[in-house]
């Protein structure tokens, strides 16, 4: 955290006349040096190869389970991690907890993902627009965007999924609507930020217009703040979802989901503490993980207009 | 005390290094420097950004940043303690008391929380200098002493209720009033006006006359000149020439130290005629309307309001490129109403330089961005190409964009920040569509070429190149279009002045090459007579004096005009004299710019019996 301080302390000192050998034209050569600048924390570098690997384990979950998740198999009620071939046990109902655990990885992954990148197009959209244009436009949708931050998150989630039924299209759209209400602030706030920087008026003196300006030169460059709020974002819509879980308006049972996992072994952590412990270590690891990397992306950005 | 010139400081061998990056690689700021010190006297740092100047001195007062790190040397103070090795207790008594230090900008070194009596009374009681009934009355007597009007009043004023000009009166107030050995300033004026530049200076003066000692950091060598004896010129960390003030400017014997001198730009190295400006006195006409804000309440004068001079003087009608007619434009900010420019009436002809001048607020750069079409005029009309811009259809407009080009002062922050330097020259024309992306990226290449940067580095990005380079630039993208117009806002005042130089230089071929039509704003007298063809002098939105160059730096004829000339501080010749009163404005809605000589307009008020009847 130190880089930003001491560059500016020597602010005497001339940029050296190639400092960063960033290579490759266009925008490329941006992102490229905010990844080598990512990849200097080695803590998030291993975050994110974690994520990346649950990704994967995600995907693969059919070939990595053990068994089939919805299996039930009540004669092997409750079984001790490691035995008959269930690595981390059974459940209550005799259901293999690794493969639930992988299954229900898929679950929360996708509610993260879809609901936060749903939320962060829509946030970019309302945002964008209203830092930009200004005026009317502006008050219509901050106002909108005020009145929907008046709701509490999960009132839209007892009414989605008394619309719509226990599902996690449900939960998705639960979580997306309560989460971009901050996101269209952020962007609001980034685009108002960069509307009065030097290199606008210049575009602007240039001859560029509205939407050039505000996609090309705006957006990008407020990009940063961004991505690092959805980075944390996502870590907190995983865990939405196991809180919508565990007051059951989360997924439909059976379907795997750390959440009901975690609310069924809240209630054999005395018999079999593996069911809660299981996907409680994992849950915790899953959003260190992400926060980790969430720390690292804001890092890379920290520096971003000054040579490292 | 004893010795009639006692020796205040010997820096021995200083050296100062910081640990830049991740990597901790090491830069060496300041390499091995010494220099003396004698009671009373003054000494110039001069040198230019990143020369280690001001980490030098700051090493001294133990002021190093964080990753910096003293790392030889001694600086022996009144022969005996070394500033670098004693006690941060001991260095603290001597801090602040026997010496100390002003810095450049008063808004950031003054505690806003704070008013000045807390910020001028508490390093009195830390020192235990007096108790606090004394401590406030000298604070008083230092304020009123450093010109600060009704010191027991302003006393109980926060930073930001006072003027900038006062600000940096309070700040060395603060300095002054534990009557320190030595006073380090630095760049005690960069961020101010040329008139209270030379107020502030004057100052200073003042306190060095009493006998402090004093250490000068500066990048501006006719500030050096004013005040200092002696000079120690510094360059990429070391000294390079170390003289006394005389013998430098007649006779530097390092390469680096004529550069810089051969660099600096001087109101009358183009003319090269003696001034005799200022034959009547020049303060003396002002006072004759008293009370300096009276616009508000000026009734006779709504008669005419933005009317009059609208033609001004069209000696060729037919080569104006631009032309505004009685412009205004006025903010709304919450705080009240602020007339940024009024009843502005400009012509510019084809293939000449109109230079704009004027201090911080005059309204000069509202003007620009009038003129490049960025905000609409409150009243009033700009005409490009006869044709008013207000009527234009959005084709038009954009057309006039297309010749019409500007350079702003921030380089670094005009430049796409996220996009390559190639791809910010070719920017303009991926805008107006103009040729295909390989006849764009071949243009941008011969165009970065021509300003003087290496085409080879186009793949880099605006913040790995010096702020010279970045200014290239900027000017690259200017003329990708291929303008007719060039509106160049204070191009050069955040550049060094060997650098400022070589952009005056480039500007001047680019002019010649391709026979542009520029406005040049810039508040620096020297730059805008170096590059000029006519001179506009603007103050408080108002245009008091347009002349051709020549004439109005030989032949000043508004007060203003002949203070701001007054107060440039050159190097190659001696300031002239000075008046510290600032001259009653003339200008108002009951003035007019009147011509006293071909091409020569100066603002006069009309009906001089102006008596505003007390309502």
């Amino acid at each position: 955290m130190t880089t930003p301080e001491m560059e500016a302390t020597i602010d005497d000192n001339p940029v050296p006349e190639s400092v960063a050998e960033a290579p490759g034209g266009g925008q490329q050569g941006q992102w490229r040096l905010i990844w080598r600048r990512f990849t200097m924390n080695k803590l998030a570098l291993v975050s994110l190869v974690f994520i990346v690997l649950l990704i994967l384990a995600a995907i693969l979950a059919p070939l990595i389970a053990t068994h089939d998740p919805l299996y039930l198999d009540v004669s092997k009620s409750l079984l001790r991690p490691g035995h008959e071939n269930h690595l981390l046990g059974t459940d209550v109902l005799g259901r293999d907890v690794f493969s639930r655990l992988i299954f229900g990885l898929r679950t929360a992954l996708i509610v993260g993902f879809v609901a936060e990148l749903a939320a962060l197009a829509f946030a970019i959209l309302i945002g964008l627009v209203a830092g930009y244009v200004g005026g009317r436009p502006e008050q219509l949708l901050m106002g909108f965007t005020d009145v929907m931050y008046a709701f509490p998150g999960y009132l839209f989630a007892v009414i989605l999924v008394t619309v719509m039924g226990r599902s996690v299209l449900a939960v998705i759209l639960a979580i997306a609507i309560a989460s971009w209400v901050g996101q269209a602030r952020l962007v609001r706030a980034q685009t108002l930020t960069l509307k009065g920087r030097d290199f606008i008026e210049a575009a602007q003196a240039m001859g560029a217009k509205g939407p050039r300006v505000a996609l090309r030169y705006i957006l990008p460059n407020a990009m940063g703040p961004i991505l690092v709020a959805t980075s944390f974002g996502i870590p907190g819509a995983i865990a939405t979802e196991a809180g919508l879980s565990l007051l059951g308006l989360g997924v439909q049972p059976p379907t795997p989901s750390w959440g009901s996992m975690l609310t069924e072994g809240i209630a054999y952590t005395q018999v079999a503490p593996h069911l809660m412990l299981a996907p409680a270590i994992l849950f915790a690891l899953t959003l260190l993980a992400f926060n980790w990397v969430g720390d690292g992306i804001r890092e890379a950005f920290d520096t971003t207009g000054r040579a490292q | 005390m004893s010795a009639e010139r006692e020796r205040l400081l010997e820096v021995r061998d200083l050296q100062v290094r910081f640990k830049m990056g991740k990597k901790q690689t090491e830069l060496v700021a300041v390499n091995n420097i010494s220099y003396d010190l004698h009671a009373g006297e003054a000494l110039a740092i001069v040198g230019e950004s990143g020369s280690g100047k001001s980490v030098g001195v700051r090493a001294l007062l133990g002021l190093t940043a964080e990753n910096g790190k003293v790392t030889n040397g001694t600086a022996l103070y009144k022969g005996e303690q070394n500033l670098l090795t004693m006690s941060q207790g001991r260095l603290n008594r001597l801090r602040g008391k026997d010496i100390a230090m002003v810095f450049q900008d008063a808004m950031q070194s003054l505690n806003p929380t704070l008013t000045l009596e807390t910020q001028l009374i508490e390093h009195q009681i830390w020192h235990r200098l007096c108790d606090h009934t004394t401590a406030r009355k000298r604070a008083i007597e230092m304020l009123g002493k450093m010109g600060i009007p009704k010191p027991e009043q302003r006393i109980h004023a926060y930073p930001f209720e006072l003027s900038g000009g006062l600000r940096q009166r309070a700040m060395i107030a603060m300095a002054m009033v534990t009557n320190p050995v030595l006073l380090i300033a630095d760049e005690p004026t960069t961020a101010v006006d040329v008139t209270l530049q030379r107020q502030i200076l004057d100052l200073l003066a003042d306190i060095k006359a009493e006998g402090t000692a004093m250490i000068m950091i500066t990048h501006d060598l006719g500030v050096a000149r004013d005040l200092c004896d002696r000079v120690e010129v510094m360059n990429n960390g070391e000294i390079v020439e170390s003289t006394d003030m005389t013998n430098f400017l007649s006779n530097a014997q390092h390469p680096y130290s004529q550069k810089l001198l051969a660099a600096t730009v001087e109101v009358g190295d183009v003319v090269d005629e003696p001034d005799n400006g200022d034959v009547k006195a020049s303060g003396e006409d002002g006072p004759s309307d008293e009370a300096p804000v009276q616009s508000g309440s000026v009734q006779s004068g709504s008669v005419q309001n933005g009317s009059g001079e609208g033609g001004s003087t069209a000696p060729e009608p037919a080569d104006v490129v631009l032309k505004a007619v009685s412009v205004s434009k006025t903010f709304h900010p919450k705080s009240g109403v602020v007339h940024a420019v009024r009843d502005v009436s400009l012509d510019l002809h084809r293939g000449e330089t109109i230079g704009l001048v004027g201090e911080s607020g005059s309204g000069k750069s509202t003007l620009a961005r009038i003129f490049l079409d960025l905000i609409p005029v409150t009243d009033g009309v700009v005409e490009f190409g006869g044709k008013d811009l207000v009527q234009m259809k959005p084709a038009e407009r954009q057309d006039l964009r297309h010749d019409m080009q500007a350079v702003f002062q921030n380089a670094t922050g005009s430049l796409l920040p996220h996009y390559t330097v190639l791809d910010n020259v070719i920017e303009p024309l991926n805008i107006h569509h103009v040729g295909d992306p390989a006849s764009r990226k071949a243009r941008a290449k011969e165009l970065l070429t021509k300003v003087g940067v290496d085409p080879k580095r186009g793949h880099q990005y605006p913040r790995q190149f010096s702020g010279g380079q970045q200014q290239r630039i900027a000017t690259a993208r200017a003329l990708a279009l291929d303008p007719e117009i060039l509106v160049c806002d204070e191009p050069t005042s955040a550049l060094d002045v060997s650098v400022q130089a070589q952009i005056l230089d480039l500007f001047a071929d680019l002019r010649s090459e391709l026979g542009l039509t520029c406005l040049f704003i810039s508040h620096n007298l020297a730059v805008i007579e170096k590059v000029s063809d006519r001179v506009a002098v603007m103050r408080h939105g108002w245009i008091v004096e347009l002349a051709p160059t020549k004439e109005l730096f030989n032949n000043p004829q508004h007060p203003y005009t002949r203070q701001l000339l007054n107060a440039v501080l050159p190097v190659r010749r001696d300031p002239q004299q000075f008046d510290n009163a600032v001259p009653e404005p003339t200008e108002d809605e009951n003035s007019e710019l009147v011509e006293i000589a071909p091409g020569h307009l100066v603002r006069q008020s009309i009906g001089a019996a102006t008596e505003v009847p007390a309502a």
